[in-house]
């Protein structure tokens, strides 16, 4: 099962690039996919993408499409899915 | 039945190309003069959506905003000059919104919002405008804008990218459905273009004027997202916490 993932702000410099490929070989919830990125990933990513128990940091915007996938939904991703993960952007 | 109040002929020629757009017309016009607005810091974003709110004839601005103007805000601040560093940002800004339109009444604060001012900011204006860089101040407007159910823009953007919703308490997502909590790897300070800052300040004016002026289709319960790395817009839906802190006790629209 392939997922592209953009990141945004952030997480995009943190991740080194704005879009990567995934290949699952099982199917699993977006949080799940991040909960990954973030396992496998540096350690500025990880900070982002992770609270200290290892949980996902509540701040994070998700969506799988154009749709928000908020903490408490559990949506299974499909083949094809493009979910995006955005951090906080603020004024100034 | 709202008051009757009908436009000079001053501002008949100054507003003059807006009122020709469909579906604004005189009436937009006399809301938009009877309108308030609430700017919380008039920096990079802030100071491009007050410029143009002036611009379009929003009958006061409130700009909530301390500290004195610096070098490095220069890059973004357009309200702000060089011959003002040193002296405070939120009088050289309302000097700027004056030369330009000086039917608009421009309030000025010095103090960014906080705990001991929200309530009393907020409930001098019809609709509040979040171009805050700190997280503790955009989520205090928003608590307070949702207590007073008042119409809030909020602006946000960081790097090449920006992000613009509008909270309708009770009918929207409000700032702490997404961000229930500060979060702890923002830092006030961040890499920004000031052209980043001047899009998503005249997007958010725009949505000011939809709103006030009763025009178009607001931004609700969707996020726009903007990559101008590669001039990427898009829209995203957005889901409202049953169990938000803030709003999760009012509305039952989004659920």
């Amino acid at each position: 099962m392939r997922i592209t993932v953009h990141y945004m702000a952030q997480v995009k410099h943190a991740a080194g690039r704005a879009v990567e490929q995934i290949e699952l070989d099982r199917s699993c919830t977006v949080q799940e996919l991040v909960i990954q990125l973030a396992e496998g990933g540096a350690e500025p990513l990880r900070r982002l993408l992770l609270g200290d128990r290892g949980a996902l940091q509540t701040a994070l915007l998700l969506f799988v499409g154009d749709k928000q996938v908020s903490a408490g939904q559990t949506m299974p991703l499909h083949d094809g899915d493009v979910v995006t993960v955005l951090s906080p952007m603020a004024g100034g | 039945m709202e008051p009757k109040q009908s436009l000079s002929d001053a501002e008949r020629s100054r507003y003059e190309w807006q009122l020709w757009v469909p579906g604004f017309g005189a009436s937009g016009q006399e809301r938009l003069k009877r309108a308030s607005v609430l700017i919380s810091r008039c920096g990079g974003v802030g100071g491009i959506v007050a410029y143009e709110l002036a611009a379009a004839g929003v009958g006061r601005l409130v700009l909530a905003h301390a500290g004195d103007v610096r070098l490095n805000d220069l890059n973004r601040q357009l309200l702000m000059t060089t011959d003002w560093i040193g002296k405070p940002r939120v009088e050289c800004a309302a000097a700027r919104l004056r030369e330009l339109n000086p039917l608009v009444e421009v309030e000025t604060v010095a103090e960014n919002i906080r705990a001991d001012n929200a309530e009393r900011l907020v409930g001098r204006v019809d609709l509040v405008i979040d171009c805050a860089p700190i997280f503790s101040e955009r989520l205090l407007l928003n608590r307070e804008a949702v207590r007073q159910n008042k119409p809030l823009v909020d602006c946000a953007m960081y790097d090449l990218e920006a992000q613009l919703t509008t909270i309708i308490p009770g009918k929207t997502p409000c700032l702490a459905c997404l961000y229930p909590e500060e979060p702890p790897s923002w830092k006030r300070e961040f890499p920004v273009f000031g052209a980043v800052a001047g899009v998503i300040g005249s997007l958010g004016a725009m949505e000011a004027i939809k709103v006030l002026a009763e025009l178009g289709e607001p931004l609700l319960r969707r996020m726009l997202l903007c990559d101008l790395r590669d001039m990427s817009f898009r829209q995203t839906h957005l889901q409202q916490r049953t169990d938000c802190a803030v709003c999760g006790h009012l509305g039952k629209e989004v659920r």
